[in-house]
């Protein structure tokens, strides 16, 4: 069932358009990120579902219920913000009241409810502490708690973990998608960091300039990505351009300048139109004896990264592929090797820069 | 690093010095038993406080600069917090010239701002006739200190408060008073504060645009000098010092001065 659903939402700041007209369909109890770099619109979007801005085009609904205009004490939001927004003259309990009390909650419920959601969060020893008198990390699950003890439709994340340290930053990524999936709430999050959005998400919403360019699983976007933009935003990968040569069944060739290459694709490119194929890194096979299907080319740089080597392989025709390997494959710069770009993991990306 | 210490150590102590022992001239002035208004005091007495408070004159003043710096810090509180809260989170296009006008009676000399009143309450019939135009005069300039506290005090919360306030249910109002306000308590008081101060030690404006038979205790003591050299002045001077210290004092009782810092 939609929960919630982005109708050509469009944002502009006089002539400056924010957001260019989104649509998007998030279902109940569903994670849905909102992944980009700084400025793609992301944030917009999200303040725009919390009524902190309005929208200058389209529509917004919950439940199929219109709320474009409503301002945000009326839509029933949860919200975490980057900076936590704890309020800093209230005690933690305090914090987590607030919200029932501008509810009217009886004040049995209300106990009830607060001590419910401090055990969800592991922080009932701190009920009476100030929130300066947490760590980041505990500030940051009493903001995610005081927005859950209200029950909201919508849980709304904005980037909650960029102030927290890496390691904590991992822990509170699951942290937050185990109790996502345990409240079972609809929860829309922004964030800039790719690996977040994979470990995290039901769906992903990669956002560039203020477009969506691509909604999916995290497979989808790291496999087939459907831009050039979101293929080099998220991982490592190789781009190469050449002519669409024919097509064989559901793969096309590629005619490259070092050679012919096969791959798949989500877009149809006319015979003989330029295009794109993008392969990951690890995607590429080398070996140093000849391969059918195999192109050579020459190892031309090594890294060694602990558990891959990253090798830059220069093709016959000058390209350089990025290729990266087991620790236990040996290749020094100088050796003649053979590369191997499978079809299954070769992808037609759109490229609007060609 | 320790002669840097000694330096600093005597130079604020200098500055202390010249700051405060004026004031303690004054007050050691005031218990003169002597008849003239000089220092060192030839004597103890208490004469000129008994010459002070049996004067109507000087009661009379004493109670209007009273009420008058209470009602101007009351009034400008109810005009500055909100101005400061438009100015910091709301104003668009004409932000600048909106603090620009706010701050105006602070730039401009306050004898012009009197000047200025003076012509506009003739021109619009109010006149100096009735206090209304002292009131309003005194309004005027403690507004823009107050302004200045309660904006600085508001960039200093983060505007995310408020709206996760308002994403938990609260209006706009209920998270300005839950929220906002006891996190700019601090700017509030110390504006109230000032405002109370500048209205009660106020000379220029009161000059022009006090009523007709009527003046502050400033404005007393003043004319008071122009005739008589005796330490009543003093004693009037004590008397305000006082009650300004005793304003400080209080609201630190009653508030807290050093408001939490979060």
């Amino acid at each position: 069932m939609t929960k919630l659903k982005l109708d050509g939402l469009q944002k502009h700041y006089g002539t400056v358009a924010a957001v260019k007209g989104i649509d998007l369909d998030v279902a109940e109890g569903e994670l849905v990120s909102l992944l980009g770099p700084s400025g793609c619109g992301k944030t917009t979007t999200l303040r725009c579902v919390a009524g902190f801005e309005l929208p200058t085009g389209g529509r917004i609904t919950f439940d199929g219920n219109e709320v474009t205009m409503l301002p945000p004490e009326r839509r029933d939001i949860g919200m975490v913000f980057q900076n936590y927004a704890l309020f800093p003259h209230m005690t933690v309990r305090e914090n987590l009241r607030f919200g029932l009390e501008m509810r009217k909650v009886d004040a049995a419920s209300m106990e009830r409810r607060v001590a419910d959601v401090l055990g969800m969060v592991q922080l009932t020893s701190m009920e009476t502490r100030y929130p300066r008198q947490l760590s980041g990390g505990q500030q940051q699950r009493v903001a995610l708690a005081r927005a859950l003890v209200i029950e909201p439709k919508l849980l709304l994340l904005d980037e909650p973990l960029a102030n927290l340290d890496a390691k904590l930053r991992d822990e509170m990524r699951f942290f937050i998608r185990s109790l996502q999936k345990r409240v079972g709430i609809t929860t829309l999050y922004v964030t800039h960091d790719q690996a977040e959005a994979m470990v995290m998400s039901d769906r992903i919403v990669v956002m560039f300039d203020g477009l969506i360019h691509q909604v999916g699983g995290a497979r989808d976007i790291y496999d087939r990505p459907a831009t050039r933009q979101v293929a080099s935003f998220i991982g490592l990968s190789n781009f190469v351009t050449g002519r669409v040569a024919g097509r064989d069944g559901s793969l096309w060739r590629l005619e490259t300048s070092f050679g012919t290459i096969s791959c798949g694709a989500g877009i149809a490119p006319g015979a003989g139109s330029p295009a794109t194929a993008m392969v990951r890194p690890e995607a590429i096979d080398l070996s140093a004896a000849p391969v059918a299907g195999a192109f050579p080319g020459r190892v031309s740089e090594r890294f060694f990264l602990g558990n891959l080597v990253d090798y830059r392989i220069t093709m016959s025709d000058g390209t350089l592929l990025q290729v990266q390997q087991p620790a236990t494959a040996a290749f020094a710069p100088g050796d003649e090797v053979h590369a191997t770009l499978p079809a299954e993991r070769a992808w037609l990306v759109r490229d609007d820069a060609a | 690093m320790k002669g840097g210490k000694l330096l600093l150590g005597a130079a604020v102590t200098s500055v202390y010095v010249f700051l405060m022992l004026p004031i303690a001239i004054v007050v050691i002035a005031s218990f003169n038993s002597g008849k003239y208004l000089k220092f060192p005091p030839e004597g103890f007495s208490l004469r000129w406080y008994a010459n002070f408070f049996g004067s109507q004159p000087f009661m009379d003043a004493t109670l209007l600069s009273f009420v008058l710096a209470v009602v101007a810090a009351a009034v400008a509180t109810v005009i500055a917090v909100p101005a400061a809260l438009y100015y910091v989170r709301h104003a668009g296009r004409w932000r600048e010239t909106f603090r620009m006008l706010t701050l105006a009676p602070l730039l401009l000399p306050e004898i012009l701002t009197a000047i200025a009143l003076l012509f506009f309450y003739y021109q619009i019939g109010i006149g100096t006739k009735s206090a209304l135009g002292l009131y309003l005069g005194h309004v005027v300039i403690c507004i823009p200190f107050f302004f200045l506290q309660v904006t600085s005090a508001l960039y200093n919360i983060s505007p995310s408060l408020e709206e996760a306030a308002r994403s938990l249910g609260a209006t706009s109002w209920t998270s300005f008073r839950r929220v906002t306000l006891p996190l700019i308590k601090p700017g509030v008081i110390n504006g109230a504060l000032f405002a109370f101060i500048i209205s009660f030690d106020n000379v220029s404006i009161s000059l022009l645009l006090k009523g007709v038979g009527t003046t502050t205790l400033p404005m007393q003591v003043f004319d008071y000098l122009r005739w008589d050299f005796d330490p009543t002045t003093a004693a009037a001077s004590t008397v305000s010092i006082a009650m300004t210290l005793g304003a400080v004092i209080l609201v630190d009782r009653l508030v807290g001065l050093r408001a939490m810092r979060y």
